[in-house]
């Protein structure tokens, strides 16, 4: 088994050759790896099982980092051969995933600003700069993104970029983080919920769906 | 008397904030009122029984109903602070009153003048689950304070001690002695009316246990106070952190209430000392009623904030 702990490697992002579209890769020891999946920290035992799978079942070359609040499974790629390597990506979601992750996070955002204050939202918009950084997050690189994504309306028919699964569930676990940070508790997934309750019946249905099933069901409680 | 009715009441019907606060604050004035009118007595003389009676229902019916107040909080999933923090107030709050229905017994029933009764004790785990509860409000979320706040914090903090240190020195150092007793001596129960141990109403246990906590005088009245401070400290840290938020609101109340509880100890802690044959029922006592009415309508403000949605969209408003 081959479990890593963050101080073992170092986390890089570099452009995709043939998408706009940066990819954190994980150098240890010489060699490079890029994300393939996601889990939280209740999941060791699925984020384990799945890294087992791909390295018994399918061949594959992985490591599993473990940080504190969660695991993440990378496979081996070389840096040369990024372009053609689309084994083991995840799947991009649709839009939707997108508009409602960046209407948790508004909600989320305004209840700061609501209740705790102006200097609290602002210092939240720092440290959520922070945190999609450390993830390269698509279309979260500059100050000027970050507060279009607090401030535009994501229903307005803008255009949205999908993203892959795992920036969703990293995007709403950082997100969770933060505002249990900020608040001290989760009394605030149930306020932020209700935000979605914007999107179109079928839509609400889907996300909640995905979210249940995903390895943040727990953390945001979407019922 | 009409205000505690509604007010105990709250447990069972959806009360909203507003009627809460209206409550309270009618039971404020009515309070000091009472105090104002009645509690004045010249020298010497005893206050009247009823009067007694009158403000220990003052304190009781404020202490239930902010306590009920706190506990509805305690149970909602919803509320910003936290549960437990408003588990720790209630509970306090409830100590409060058991500490007050002992003390009332000592003093009343038993006309006793005890200096540390185990009325005493209660106010000690009353102070305790608070300042855990205050405590936990403190450090369980990120305050992202500046400097200037930080100092500012740390001014209250230094000026109430320095006040509660400076008022636990005896009279003579302070150089407040009082006019009419020897600047040694700080009179306990020695110049009350109260009869001899012999004709005393009280079992004998509790004449013997007050003998017993007797030594205890001092180091619980600081005690007090330093809770005091440490309460006041918590809640403006609070205040100063989410200042022009509207969590600040229901702080605000209970930075208020740390405040006047702080006023109501010093209060008494001075009176004890300095006063010379001091009954209960003084006029700055009253604090000890707005104390826990400005806990219940914090608590009231805070059941409110948690449960209204406000406007929810970045980019449009809801319909």
């Amino acid at each position: 088994m081959f479990i890593l702990k963050r101080q073992d490697v170092e986390i890089s992002s570099v452009q995709h050759p043939k998408r706009d579209q940066q990819i954190p890769i994980l150098n240890y020891q010489g060699q490079t790896f890029r994300l393939i999946n996601v889990f939280s920290a209740a999941q060791a035992d699925e984020a384990k099982a799945y890294w087992r799978d791909l390295t018994d079942n399918r061949g594959k070359a992985c490591v599993l980092l473990e940080e504190p609040d969660r695991y993440s499974v990378w496979g081996k790629v070389r840096l040369d051969q990024l372009a053609n390597d689309e084994a083991g990506t995840t799947e991009a979601k649709p839009a939707l995933y997108t508009q409602a992750c960046l209407l948790l996070l508004q909600a989320v955002y305004i209840d700061i600003e609501d209740l705790l204050g102006n200097r609290q939202a602002s210092a939240f918009e720092k440290d959520l700069a922070g945190a999609l950084a450390q993830w390269s997050f698509p279309q979260a690189g500059s100050a000027k993104a970050i507060k279009d994504m607090l401030t535009l309306d994501p229903l307005d028919g803008l255009p949205i970029q999908p993203w892959q699964e795992h920036h969703l569930i990293n995007f709403l676990q950082e997100l969770h983080r933060l505002g249990k940070d900020y608040f001290g508790n989760d009394s605030f997934t149930a306020r932020a919920i209700e935000v979605l309750d914007d999107l179109s019946d079928g839509d609400r249905v889907e996300f909640t769906a995905w979210i249940n099933k995903s390895p943040l069901g727990q953390l945001w409680n979407a019922g | 008397m009409s205000s505690s009715a509604e007010k105990s009441s709250t447990a069972k019907s959806p009360l909203t904030a507003q009627t809460i606060v209206l409550a309270g604050v009618t039971w404020a004035v009515a309070a000091l009122l009472f105090f104002l009118l009645f509690g004045a007595t010249p020298p010497g003389e005893s206050p009247p029984t009823w009067y007694l009676l009158g403000t220990y229902i003052f304190g009781f019916v404020a202490n239930l109903s902010a306590a009920i107040l706190c506990l509805r909080n305690w149970r909602s999933p919803q509320i910003v602070s936290g549960r437990n923090v408003w588990l720790g107030i209630g509970l306090g709050l409830f100590l409060y009153v058991i500490g007050d229905i002992l003390f009332f017994l000592w003093e009343f029933v038993w006309e006793q003048d005890p200096v540390v009764s185990p009325g005493d004790f209660f106010y000690l785990l009353n102070y305790l689950c608070l300042s855990w509860g205050m405590m936990l409000a403190v450090t369980s979320r990120r305050l992202n304070l500046e400097l200037k706040q930080w100092i500012a914090i740390a001014a209250i903090g230094i000026v109430g001690m320095a006040l509660a240190v400076w008022l636990s020195l005896p009279p003579s150092m302070s150089g407040l002695a009082s006019t009419s007793q020897t600047p040694t001596a700080p009179t306990p129960a020695a110049t009350t009316p109260a009869p001899a141990p012999a004709a005393s109403r009280a079992p004998d246990w509790v004449v013997k246990l007050e003998e017993d906590l007797a030594p205890l005088d001092k180091p619980v009245t600081l005690i007090y106070t330093v809770f005091d401070v440490a309460l006041l400290i918590a809640a403006t840290t609070l205040l100063l952190a989410f200042w022009g938020g509207r969590f600040s609101q229901s702080w605000r109340m209970i930075a208020a209430a740390a405040f006047c509880l702080y006023i109501a100890d010093m209060w008494f802690k001075y009176a004890a000392t300095r006063v010379p044959d001091y009954q209960s029922g003084g006029i700055l006592e009253v604090f000890w009623v707005f104390s826990p009415l400005l806990f219940g309508i914090g608590a009231a403000l805070e059941y409110d904030i948690s449960t209204r949605t406000p406007t929810r969209r970045a980019g449009r408003r809801r319909s």
